[in-house]
């Protein structure tokens, strides 16, 4: 008989698989970014900086100073203080957005994906088409008006909009994860529907929609500052769209402080996102991995 | 005579696709008793795997449709029988070995831990209990150091031990029917022959109805009882093994064992 001595070559494979993941350390510098926005908004929400930011002084675009560290502008309200404030409300509308639209997208995709063609395939992607058809601008200030200005509407249109592509990418990795061997064989073996989705295919879809969710968490973040610069965005509070639009009537007057910090902020938080999503990619596709193997071994 | 577990009349499955519909079994009548091994021979797209997936209820669904006269388990009627009790019957008295063994295992779930939780659904024990059988099985078909290969990963796993495994699972889970649709097509031949040993006496004890879907006639000749050989959706022949290799009688048989290599000395066939 032979004698399976599988033991060594499966043991290098499995050590070969995991040094072809990043490391852990590759998402330090932007984990680490992440955090301190992070502090600010829950420093904002707690109520130990940033609460000035509505405050009307006396002296209007001030440089830098020790009271106004990055000045002040055109009703004299302090530049940091705004930056700090609208860094929390950008995550008031990122996250809530993010892990909403995803759960929709993510939840709808799957049933989509797993009973393709079924009366829910379809129903599905009609809701889908028809979101989608909608220009997104129209569509949020359509809600804002039948809202009558509820702080939320902006939030409700971006979910109501996002979702449709989680839905889809979900939908074709679900179809694809559904004719794989191990479904059927859950099948085979009397699962029912809802279990296998729950246990056979979420598991396969994870990665995916944690990808998704810090896509839409930056689209939320940079539609917001579009939307705030357009008037139908953030009132009564203060973004980086509204700076932004502030800055395009001071950067004529050749005061820029306004339009710097807000998208300096921007600029930083959307990278790091961003950088995130990408090692998250990198780490978790396993495709990537095993081909990676294929090449050591 | 007792009542067959598996009994076909005149069983026909279609599909239908953008240009019309197509017949993947026309017309097939079989029967299987407690402890038979029957196996099924024939060429590719012959309606081989498709038999099997009608039988399992696994058929495409749009897409296929499930006709005929009757097909029953144990005195059930499979036929039309909606899908929620279709699981039932399923998890109870079917297992399905596949063609294709690394995809049938979850990549994310560890093999002992899928095992398991196959083990516990069907035979109703502890996850303790469960995991003692999982390993009792994996135990029988010579696979070594069998703690480490319940806490591996599919992915670590070659294509013959995860066949091995599967076949492990099928012997664990006391089925009353057993399909195995080309189980050993990763298996070297020494290796082969002793995984299909394990299934056979499995089979007699238990007394489980097996059904081997193969086109290699050496395992069919070594390891079954009857066979019958499919032809373009049909049953053209079925005969007790011996008699079929020894004297067939349809052409088509005729001219799949003269496609058997031969070598020039010996015959040792099977």
């Amino acid at each position: 008989m032979r004698r399976p001595s599988a033991a060594l070559p499966v043991n290098r494979a499995a050590r070969v698989a995991g040094s072809a993941r990043r490391p852990l350390s590759a998402f330090a510098p932007a984990l680490f970014v992440l955090g301190l926005y992070l502090l600010i908004a829950v420093g904002v929400w707690l109520g130990l900086w940033g609460q000035g930011w509505a405050e009307i002084g006396s002296a209007m675009w001030e440089g830098p100073s020790q009271d106004h560290w990055l000045g002040t502008n055109r009703l004299g309200q302090d530049i940091w203080q705004r930056g700090l404030a609208a860094t929390a409300t950008a995550f008031e509308i990122g996250l809530p957005v993010a892990v909403l639209s995803t759960l929709i997208g993510g939840l709808l995709g799957a049933s989509a994906g797993f009973f393709a063609h079924s009366w829910i395939d379809e129903a599905v992607l009609w809701l889908v088409g028809t979101l989608e058809a909608i220009p997104f601008y129209l569509f949020v200030a359509a809600l804002a008006f039948a809202l009558s200005g509820h702080p939320w509407a902006m939030h409700l249109a971006m979910i109501a909009t996002f979702w449709t592509a989680t839905a889809r990418v979900t939908r074709a990795e679900t179809q694809r994860i559904a004719k794989l061997g191990f479904i059927e064989a859950a099948r085979a073996g009397g699962l029912r529907p809802r279990r296998i989705i729950r246990r056979h295919v979420m598991p396969h879809l994870t990665p995916l929609l944690l990808i998704q969710a810090s896509f839409a968490f930056i689209a939320a973040v940079k539609a917001e500052v579009v939307l705030s610069f357009l008037g139908i965005g953030v009132d009564d509070s203060v973004s980086w769209g509204v700076m932004i639009a502030e800055a395009s009537q001071e950067i004529l007057a050749g005061f820029y402080l306004n339009f710097v910090t807000a998208s300096a902020l921007l600029f930083g938080l959307v990278m790091t996102v961003n950088r995130l999503a990408d090692r998250f990619q990198d780490r978790f596709d396993p495709k990537a991995a095993r081909l990676d193997a294929c090449n050591h071994a | 005579m007792p009542e067959p577990v598996l009994d076909l009349r005149d069983v026909r499955v279609d599909y239908t696709g953008a240009r019309g519909t197509s017949r993947a079994v026309d017309g097939v009548s079989l029967s299987l008793s407690s402890g038979d091994r029957l196996g099924l021979v024939g060429e590719s797209g012959c309606g081989k795997s498709s038999l099997a997936r009608a039988i399992m209820g696994l058929l495409p669904n749009p897409g296929a449709g499930l006709s005929g006269r009757s097909m029953r388990l144990d005195g059930q009627e499979l036929i039309g029988l909606p899908e929620r009790a279709f699981r039932q019957v399923r998890q109870k008295s079917l297992v399905l070995i596949p063609q294709h063994p690394s995809g049938a295992l979850n990549p994310v779930q560890s093999v002992g831990r899928q095992m398991e939780s196959i083990i516990r659904r069907r035979l109703g024990v502890s996850r303790r209990r469960a995991r003692q059988e999982a390993a009792d099985a994996l135990a029988q078909l010579d696979l070594g150091d069998i703690g480490a290969l319940l806490d591996r990963y599919p992915h670590q796993l070659s294509g013959g031990t995860s066949q091995r495994v599967l076949i492990a699972l099928a012997l664990a889970c006391r089925p009353r029917l057993l399909i195995c649709d080309e189980p050993t097509s990763a298996l070297d031949p020494t290796t082969r022959a002793a995984a299909l040993d394990r299934l056979t006496a499995l089979c007699e004890h238990e007394g489980t109805a097996l059904l081997l879907i193969t086109h290699d006639f050496g395992i069919v000749a070594g390891h079954c009882e009857r066979t019958a050989v499919m032809l373009q959706g049909r049953i053209v022949e079925e005969a007790p093994a011996d008699a079929l290799f020894h004297a067939p009688r349809h052409p088509y048989t005729k001219a799949l064992l003269a496609a058997i290599p031969r070598l020039p000395l010996a015959a040792t066939e099977g």
